[in-house]
């Protein structure tokens, strides 16, 4: 279903409302219940998402048990339960969040997994499983680097025989690869 | 007496050493096929279509049935050792297994796992074998409200995932059916949320969203937590259960096992949904209900015994009446028309030495997977003993392919990481992933035959159909009573 361009304009607009008030209900969030502010920011992410769905799928042809009843009618439901579980966060009868681990170091992963996803696309499946897998496993403060070089070669070779030869799997051969050698 | 006869028939056609030893090879590639995240039950079997193409028609479908019954089992290996659900129906046996590989019980777990494939395999094809053509024409006439009823019955398993908060286990599920709706709606056509882009139009695959939201997730988790010795994940031991522990269990993996035959046997329905409903019934008629989610071997074998036997069950339409009831029934139909055979009635009474023998290979399938798998078992549990460091980049890698190669689309990679990050916020705030798997396996089913239903009906079908309000009761009850007994106990 296309949305044209002043419907698109109202969404991003509603959209822009719901994310400020999610962000003035954080805000208020952290200045009282400062224990409670993750437990907080999922189902109030959560409202918005489905509130933002809501939105979209009054541009579907409103039938009779149509394709708007089914979307509408589970936004609607989450919307109730998430309402729900904040007003315990509110009324402090719900948990308070758990203890902070070590976010940065799982900032760091998370980031070589995404350079990981759009290096395949460049230099190729191959070449970025190797570094991905070799430089994680030296991200994770492991230091034999005969054992991080040898799985890494071996896990890229597993791959290539088993999916690529064997499976037929047609894993990215990267920009660069199909540029100079295809 | 035509029955015995035909069944000493099939087991004729295994004398010789040939079909043992294709059905060896199958269960093999089964289970490695099955333990591989990406490589769905349904891909494992088509792959091997072309190669079984040159060899005679009995001993090929002897080899993928094998192929079929053994990549169940596998599923629950990874499930079991790295939170890793090698096949969608393995997504219900993480929920125990891995918390026993994280007690060192992996050698538990695994074997749970594996007798309860066994004898649920076995059941699935007694059944098959005693009932195929009757249970297949009763499967048949169900309606769109009886699916429907049957899928909100499925829905109503999330109260035994809640582990305490009923509120949040809906939020999980409601959010799995609200993510299935992303796609080309399955009635009128229209696309809904793809925002113009073409990888939505089929929606979000499943096994991206199964491997993001259970093996993503537990490794982001994990780093976060940072604990990371040198050595192995947890120090585990390949001790099976004991005799003692088996018997305490009969009765799950049995009840289970019919449990999941019956499910199998409903077109559509599958080994995912019949593991979900056995879980719940499990937990519910379950003497240690507190001790599911936390390494309950009664919670694997449910999941297990279901997922295996919905096997049998699935062949059931396929074999008497020619309807493919799963997406690897479809490939076996396949097959067995690029052999010139016709599934249906009149196969069993033209070739009955096929249908026969595929019947006694699958019980010898099993039989060999059990051997396979009590020595196998020791080798997969050095998984575990690999440095966390190490396992760990393993873990994501095998996620990134194993998402790849279901659509080899880059898209489907991102929507792994993208619901590892998501897996990852539900379980740190207390929202269990599990439902949000149950919402999208059974989403389209729900909606479907709801929308059906009363476009053709309307609305009284619901409860003019005795076995939808049958179902509809059942749903409803079990998912007010432990709401009601929730209650009562924050009351005390």
């Amino acid at each position: 279903m296309e949305i044209n361009i002043s419907e698109g304009l109202n969404l991003a607009l509603f959209s822009l409302l719901l994310i400020i008030i999610e962000g003035s209900a954080a805000w208020w969030i952290a200045k009282n219940r400062r224990d409670m502010l993750g437990s907080f920011l999922v189902p109030a992410t959560l409202i918005v998402f489905s509130l933002i769905l809501w939105a979209v799928s009054r541009s579907f042809p409103d039938e009779d048990i149509g394709p708007i009843v089914i979307p509408q009618l589970w936004g609607t439901l989450i919307v109730v339960f998430c309402g729900y579980v904040i007003l315990t966060i509110v009324r402090r009868k719900a948990d308070v969040d758990p203890k902070t681990g070590n976010l940065k170091m799982l900032a760091v992963v998370v980031f070589l997994l995404l350079v990981y996803f759009f290096a395949m696309d460049i230099i190729g499946y191959f070449l970025s499983s190797f570094l991905f897998l070799g430089t994680l496993m030296y991200v994770l403060t492991y230091r034999n680097h005969k054992v991080i070089w040898s799985i890494s070669a071996g896990w890229v070779l597993f791959s290539y025989l088993i999916f690529f030869k064997m499976l037929y799997i047609a894993l990215p051969l990267g920009v660069i690869y199909e540029t100079f050698f295809e | 007496m035509d029955l015995i006869n035909n069944l000493l028939l099939g087991f004729s056609s295994l004398a010789g050493w040939q079909p043992i030893l294709i059905i060896v090879a199958g269960v093999i590639l089964g289970i490695i096929a099955g333990a591989m995240p990406g490589l769905s039950p349904s891909t494992a079997v088509a792959l091997l279509v072309p190669f079984s193409y040159t060899m005679e028609p009995g001993m090929a479908l002897i080899l993928l049935t094998s192929i079929y019954i053994a990549s169940n089992y596998g599923g629950s290996i990874t499930a079991v050792l790295i939170n890793t659900p090698g096949t969608p129906s393995a997504a219900v046996t993480t929920l125990d297994g891995y918390p026993l590989t994280q007690k060192g019980e992996a050698g538990k777990g695994l074997g749970t796992a594996l007798v309860a494939s066994t004898i649920g395999g076995a059941v699935g094809v007694l059944i098959l074998i005693l009932f195929a053509v009757p249970l297949a024409k009763i499967a048949l006439q169900f309606s769109s409200a009886d699916y429907f009823a049957l899928a909100l019955f499925g829905l109503a398993t999330v109260a035994s995932m809640g582990s305490g908060n009923i509120a949040k286990a809906l939020i999980a599920i409601l959010f799995g059916l609200l993510i299935k709706t992303i796609g080309i709606d399955p009635i009128s056509g229209v696309s809904r949320f793809t925002f113009g882009m073409d990888e939505l139009y089929d929606g979000f695959n499943l096994i991206p969203a199964l491997i993001g939201l259970f093996a993503v997730s537990v490794v982001f988790a994990k780093v976060e937590e940072w604990k990371m010795g040198s050595k192995g994940l947890v120090e585990v031991s390949n001790k099976l259960p004991s005799f003692s522990e088996f018997w305490k269990i009969k009765m799950t993996i049995l009840r289970s096992s019919v449990i999941g035959t019956i499910i199998g046997i409903f077109p559509g329905a599958g080994a995912t949904i019949a593991s979900f409903i056995s879980y719940d019934v499990a937990k519910r008629s379950s003497k240690t209900p507190e001790q599911f989610g936390k390494g309950s071997l009664e919670g694997v074998a449910a999941a297990e015994g279901a997922n295996s036997s919905s096997v049998g069950g699935a062949l059931v339409p396929l074999l008497a009446l020619g309807i493919p009831g799963s997406a690897t029934d479809a490939v076996l139909l396949g097959a067995f028309m690029l052999h010139d055979l016709n599934p249906g009635p009149l196969l069993f009474r033209d070739s009955p030495e096929i249908v026969y023998g595929i019947f006694t290979s699958l019980i010898l399938a099993n039989i060999i997977m059990l051997i396979l798998g009590l020595y196998g078992n020791r080798a997969f549990i050095k998984v575990v003993s690999v440095p966390a460091k190490i396992m760990y980049p393993m873990i994501l890698a095998i996620a990134i392919i194993g998402s790849f190669a279901v659509n080899g689309s880059l898209f489907d990679v991102a929507a792994c990481i993208g619901f590892g990050v998501i897996g990852w916020l539900f379980k740190r705030f207390g929202y269990p992933v599990a439902p949000v798997v149950l919402g999208i396996v059974l989403g389209k089913m729900i909606e479907e035959n709801y929308r059906r239903a009363v476009m053709m009906h309307g609305y009284s079908s619901f409860f003019m159909d005795k076995v939808s309000l049958v179902m509809l009761s059942l749903a409803a009850i079990s998912f007010i009573y432990p709401i009601i007994k929730q209650l009562r106990k924050k009351n005390k």
